[in-house]
């Protein structure tokens, strides 16, 4: 990054435009969005647009003055939208219970084309590396108890893990689907 | 991009394993650190990947690797000196001839052997038809023919519907009840090659159509 990055990045508003706020943060703010009510929530990208036009107008009207990082005041506002919508859902909730929305199969078809490059590339893998992502992902073990299960020291967990997802991640990004903005969810 | 000392964190935050007041502060990091958001997300990705994936994948369908491996410690265990090198020696000359006579061989091996699978996949099939946008259901699925293939599985699936049947032809028309089920909307279907053994020779892409409303 260099410097003139950092400066905007960390908090000069006259060094941003709106517009240019926008396209770096939207999907910041949609990757939190997401996290928080689900990506597979229908509503996600309204609450994210939301944010982003509250963010505009707070700007506008001088509410940003640079005390923090724009990063800090955008997270501020994300944050706050977010616990407005789950209070607002859950209200909902408690009256009428929503309908899931049904799955796109072109999603389907992307969700088993990845998953079936994974199993691919994990089945390439030595076995120390395919435990550790087992115990450490799958499993959701932490680094300690991970380091227990097998024998091993946590820093050795870590540089297992690290080691497994850059080949991991070399293979996926070869996919006809590479990393999207998802979630994870 | 630099990579940031915050990066530690990832793993920790996308497993839930940070309190809540460290994962604000890493959550308000990442707003403001375009290298860990980027790690972050992709990391999120991979971690949604492996925990959605089958558990068997992280069997160990490696064995006979390492039955390989320990053969050849107790082969090295149990060669003098003078009689190693008499057996690297031969497997040299063999690997040699080896090299020659490989790429005379008419066809070479179609490619991967995937671990609990026995499918060979190395080639792609290709599809004719239906893709894109029609008005109307399509009468049959049609692809081009893999010579060495003895049996074709075609899987059709939208909405509300899941089908799949084999065929020894390229093209397959779908039977009245198939065809009345597709309603407007998105369908993908897929055809897998099939040797005489029940081997997977190829597979298409995942290919989608969509019937007008």
């Amino acid at each position: 990054m260099n410097p003139t990055d950092r400066k905007k990045t960390e908090g000069d508003p006259a060094a941003l435009g709106l517009d240019e706020i926008v396209v770096r943060f939207r999907p910041i703010v949609g990757f939190k969005v997401r996290k928080a009510i689900g990506g597979a929530n229908p509503d996600w990208e309204d609450v994210v647009n939301e944010i982003l036009m509250q963010t505009i107008a707070k700007i506008k009207s001088g509410e940003f003055r640079g005390e923090c990082a724009i990063g800090t005041f955008i997270y501020t506002i994300t944050v706050r939208r977010i616990v407005d919508y789950i209070r607002q859902k859950s209200r909902v909730l408690r009256e009428a219970p929503e309908a899931l929305p049904s799955p796109d199969p072109q999603d389907k078809v992307e969700r088993d084309e990845r998953a079936e490059i994974l199993a691919r590339a994990v089945g390439g893998l030595k076995q120390r590396f395919r435990d550790v992502l087992h115990l450490y992902y799958y499993k959701g073990l932490s680094r300690e108890a991970t380091a227990r299960e097998l024998g091993i020291t946590p820093a050795k967990v870590s540089e297992r893990v690290n080691y497994a997802q850059k080949l991991l991640k070399k293979d996926l990004e070869k996919s006809p689907f590479p990393f999207n903005d998802g979630s994870g969810d | 991009m630099n990579a940031c000392q915050h990066e530690e964190k990832i793993d920790e935050y996308l497993k839930g394993e940070l309190s809540p007041a460290e994962a604000a502060r890493f959550e308000e990091h990442y707003f403001n650190c375009p290298s860990c958001f980027y790690r972050t997300r992709e990391q999120s990705e991979l971690l949604g990947l492996i925990r959605r994936a089958k558990e068997e994948i992280f069997s160990p369908a490696e064995r006979d690797v390492r039955r390989r491996g320990e053969g050849l410690k107790r082969i090295r265990g149990d060669l003098a000196p003078r009689r190693w090198m008499a057996v690297a020696a031969t497997a040299a000359l063999a690997l040699a001839a080896g090299l020659l006579i490989v790429p005379m061989l008419k066809r070479a091996s179609p490619g991967l052997v995937f671990d609990g699978d026995p499918a060979v996949r190395g080639e792609l099939l290709s599809v004719i038809a239906p893709r894109g946008e029609g008005k109307a259901a399509p009468a049959s699925l049609e692809w081009r023919p893999l010579g060495s293939a003895a049996e074709y599985q075609v899987t059709l699936s939208g909405a509300n519907l899941d089908w799949t049947t084999t065929t020894k032809e390229t093209k397959i028309a779908l039977p009245p009840d198939i065809k009345a089920a597709l309603k407007s909307g998105s369908y993908v279907w897929q055809v897998k090659a099939y040797s005489a053994q029940g081997i997977r020779l190829a597979s298409s892409l995942k290919i989608e159509f969509r019937i007008a409303d």
